[in-house]
């Protein structure tokens, strides 16, 4: 792997892209290669346990693959697609925590399952308590609630990847105005989802 | 909540999209009710979780023998499984169990061949433990058809797996395998899901036109008081009914 994923601008992302939404297995081969151990290695921050780190790494891979596959990653350039995967893997690996965190929480300490329950998951860090990975995963799912495409697209470049208006415009090829448009209506629309997901105007 | 205090909700929670009189009127609004001002501090503050996640490094991380082994045991999946070989020998194993318990379901007339339940092939009771396992059925027609598959959830809930509301329905050659998911993301999936047995019912058109999609809604419901196997029995009636043809694909362990 070229740093961590990061393939910088050479001219082997591209090819990699299109090969991954043909569903070309070799395409997945190289890019299980390239982007499997720094996911691994941000899944050992999250978990001791080896078979979980190993679990939560395949499943974000394959979910990233999937993505790919699924339209949800647009290729918007050199660097684009290794930028949405270092923005995007954490993301799935915190979901793979929270499912987790659910499932202790649920089970509660001493009912699970033997040693896994005893050996709880990831380091002490406040940071990744259930409150916070809800919240995570709320605003994902809210996102991908946003019906209208364009919309989706635009916040999820401002809010995930910190791009300008200008540079989302450039990114997606639509006027400046069009981006406004569908910011001003897709933030909306994600806050007030996010309103009754976590209940906050209860 | 009034429809004004509705609209002036609205207004302050994108405020900062607003131009001229509408976001003066939202701050004022803003200023005035100390409720919205908590939600919309709340709502800033959810959406403010996003940017405290770190991004993966672009440093190369130093592999180890455990990463190695994991890359080893990925790569043995391509193209077929996203499964570890760990979790491969149980779950063929179960795979063949579902098969053999589904073939006196098939029958000698049924359209379908090779039908199974898709990677992995085991449907558990217990939607917790399982959010992350892929889902679905795959099958081979016998001639071109138009698949309608339902899946029957651990309370008897019906859901359309395919074809996906609000897509056209679409003809599948014969003798190709098909493959069909349910939507979206596996977890998400699994987490809206009533646990204990699951069952897919699987029909198949083959007639020169479609199935109409508001023929297909009439399949879904929402369980009913009785027990579950009568739910899924009378679906299987209702399909066999609709496209003289239905099978069931259940879970070995719950039949």
């Amino acid at each position: 792997m070229r740093r961590g994923g990061g393939e910088g601008s050479d001219g082997g992302e591209r090819p990699l892209v299109e090969g991954l939404q043909a569903h070309d297995p070799a395409a997945r081969t190289e890019f299980f290669h390239k982007a499997h151990h720094a996911v691994h290695a941000y899944a050992r921050r999250l978990t001791q346990d080896p078979d979980l780190q190993r679990d939560w790494a395949h499943d974000a891979l394959l979910r990233l693959v999937e993505d790919v596959e699924q339209g949800r990653f647009v290729y918007r350039g050199p660097g684009s697609f290794w930028g949405w995967f270092r923005v995007r893997a954490p993301f799935l690996l915190l979901d793979s925590l929270r499912i987790r965190r659910r499932l202790e929480a649920r089970e509660g300490p001493g009912n699970g399952e033997g040693d896994e329950a005893a050996d709880p998951v990831g380091p002490d860090d406040p940071s990744l308590d259930l409150e916070r990975l809800e919240i995570l995963h709320a605003v994902e799912t809210c996102l991908l609630a946003i019906a209208h495409q364009d919309q989706r697209r635009a916040l999820d470049l401002l809010l995930f990847h910190d791009l300008t208006y200008e540079q989302i415009a450039e990114a997606l090829g639509i006027p400046l105005n069009t981006v406004r448009t569908d910011i001003r209506r897709g933030r909306l629309a994600l806050r007030e989802c996010l309103v009754r997901r976590l209940e906050l105007d209860r | 909540m009034n429809s004004d205090h509705g609209r002036l909700r609205r207004l302050v929670l994108g405020c900062e999209d607003l131009d001229g009189p509408l976001r003066d009127e939202a701050l004022a609004h803003l200023e005035e009710c100390p409720d919205c001002r908590r939600l919309r501090e709340q709502v800033l503050a959810a959406e403010a979780v996003i940017r405290s996640v770190d991004r993966l490094p672009e440093a190369e991380p130093a592999p180890d023998p455990a990463a190695k082994a994991s890359l080893e045991a990925l790569l043995g999946t391509v193209p077929r499984s996203r499964f570890t070989p760990a979790r491969v020998v149980p779950l063929a194993l179960a795979a063949v169990l579902a098969l053999v318990a589904l073939a006196p379901l098939l029958g000698p007339s049924s359209p379908v061949r090779d039908l199974q339940v898709g990677s992995p092939l085991v449907l558990r009771g217990d939607s917790g433990a399982a959010a992350d396992l892929r889902h679905g059925v795959s099958f081979r027609l016998e001639k071109a058809g138009y698949p309608v598959l339902i899946h029957v959830d651990g309370a008897g809930d019906a859901r359309l797996i395919h074809p996906r509301q609000g897509e056209e329905p679409a003809l599948y050659p014969a003798g190709e395998p098909v493959f069909l998911p349910p939507p979206g993301v596996a977890a998400d999936w699994r987490e809206n899901l009533a646990p204990g047995c699951e069952t897919y019912v699987l029909a198949v058109s083959a007639a020169d036109e479609p199935p109409e999609a508001q023929s297909l809604e009439s399949f879904i419901f929402k369980a009913s008081p009785g027990p579950r196997r009568d739910a899924v029995g009378d679906l299987r009636r209702r399909l066999k009914d609709a496209f003289g043809n239905a099978a069931v694909c259940e879970d070995p362990d719950c039949r």
